[in-house]
């Protein structure tokens, strides 16, 4: 029950803070996805399903506020929580390798979204798009996963371990 | 890997997945919003403007303070004595620039009387790199329509795509896919503006093509709509020709938008596009 309060309320917190801070408050535009780092991190510690839910419904969110299509930010935050999963899933994975499963999955997100964006008529340099948003976005947002799996693994204390 | 099909969660979340693309395939474009869509607006919006008010705030707060001003040494002076005038100074500051901003968009109404606009905030952006939408805080309900031009005084910031009740998005002319038609002011020469060449944040630099061959388009010359498809209103600024092409681009010209898409605040949206095309 204290496990899903807190995934709520961060959840309501990370989704203003995507619609609203980071996007006046970025680097040339490198910044952190904190919802999506929530629901990877929410996967890693606790289960799946968590991290399902926290995509699927912040990212039709995030999608409603500021975006012209409704659900592309769900399916790919979707897809990222399934990949890492099932790369990760909640074994005991050295840290560095979880990290960098993370990022490499996350580069891919940024890559697909550009391509989709690029077949409906954008017109993106591809290395632009990779040396200069994805690959810094990525590690700011595995960084930060990994940093959110740290403060939210507390909350599993006393708790079985899952087999 | 039959164990990954095995596992629910996982597909759940896949077919959850296929069904969130075709939703998005079936609401690109420009639409008419849902009943459901107006409603979680209803509890959304409002919540949205207050963070987005807030974070405002707090940026301006912290760019007051890292940037020097002569105001702002001044006030550092004073500031020993008087901590009290500091805060109040803040606050006056940031009338002053709202109170500047509004004043330029009210001189831009009343220079233009045969159009009837509506002044909204952005409220929210889009969450991602490729594609430049903007959320304002009117909709249906303050007259808006799809396909209405936005403009500030500083020229064309884009066209609303989808209306809600007291929402509605906007699509800007950085997309590569927003085109107008308009023409060069001093050789009344017709082409199509779109695309963006270099874009710096404070400003863009935007391609000008299909210009008649024998077009004589120099520096300096500025670039106006030409009515032409009813979207935008005859004679609206959109800007300035900086760069003439040596040939090997594929546009004639490059025109500066002195417009700052990342720091919009106030637009303006034209409700009576129709009445001041035909006039």
């Amino acid at each position: 029950m204290k496990k899903n309060i807190y995934l709520v309320l961060l959840s309501i917190v990370f989704l203003f803070l995507d619609t609203a801070f980071f996007d006046r408050i970025n680097l040339y535009g490198i910044r952190p996805y904190m919802v999506l780092a929530l629901a990877l991190s929410a996967t890693l510690t606790f289960s799946v399903q968590s991290g399902i839910i926290i995509a699927a419904v912040c990212g039709l969110v995030l999608d409603f506020i500021g975006n012209p299509y409704l659900g592309l930010t769900s399916a790919l935050y979707l897809a990222a929580v399934v990949v890492c999963y099932v790369l990760v899933g909640r074994s005991n994975h050295k840290k560095l390798f979880v990290f960098l499963i993370m990022v490499t999955s996350l580069i891919a997100m940024d890559m697909l979204l550009w391509l989709l964006a690029t077949i409906f008529g954008a017109v993106v340099n591809v290395l632009n798009a990779l040396l200069l948003h994805a690959i810094p976005c990525a590690i700011i947002t595995g960084g930060l996963t990994m940093l959110l799996n740290r403060c939210l693994s507390p909350l599993l204390k006393g708790q079985l371990e899952r087999a | 890997m039959r164990k990954l099909w095995r596992n629910k969660p996982i597909l759940i979340a896949i077919i959850a997945i296929a069904m969130f693309l075709v939703l998005c395939a079936f609401t690109l474009g420009t639409r008419v919003a849902t009943y459901a869509e107006g409603l979680f607006a209803k509890a959304i919006i409002p919540v949205q403007e207050f963070v987005s008010e807030l974070t405002n705030d707090v940026t301006s707060f912290f760019v007051r303070v890292f940037t020097p001003s002569e105001l702002e040494q001044k006030n550092a002076q004073l500031e020993a004595e008087l901590n009290k005038y500091k805060l109040l100074d803040a606050e006056y500051e940031e009338t002053s620039r709202e109170n500047a901003r509004l004043t330029e968009i009210l001189n831009y109404v009343e220079s233009n009387p045969n159009m009837t606009m509506v002044t909204a905030q952005v409220i929210a952006r889009s969450s991602n790199e490729y594609v430049d939408t903007l959320t304002l805080n009117v909709g249906s309900r303050n007259g808006i329509k799809e396909k209405m031009p936005v403009v500030t005084p500083d020229g064309i910031v884009g066209r609303v795509t989808l209306v809600g009740t007291t929402w509605c998005k906007v699509r800007t002319m950085l997309n590569d896919d927003m085109r107008i038609s308009v023409m060069v002011q001093r050789t009344r020469d017709e082409g199509m503006f779109g695309s963006v060449i270099s874009n710096t944040g404070e400003s863009a630099i935007m391609q000008l093509y299909y210009l008649p061959t024998n077009a004589t388009v120099v520096a300096g010359d500025v670039i106006l709509t030409s009515g032409l498809g009813g979207l935008f209103p005859k004679g609206m600024y959109v800007g300035e020709v900086v760069t003439i092409s040596t040939g090997n681009e594929p546009y004639d010209a490059g025109v500066y938008v002195p417009i700052d898409f990342v720091h919009l605040e106030e637009v303006m949206i034209v409700l009576n596009v129709d009445e001041v095309v035909e006039e």
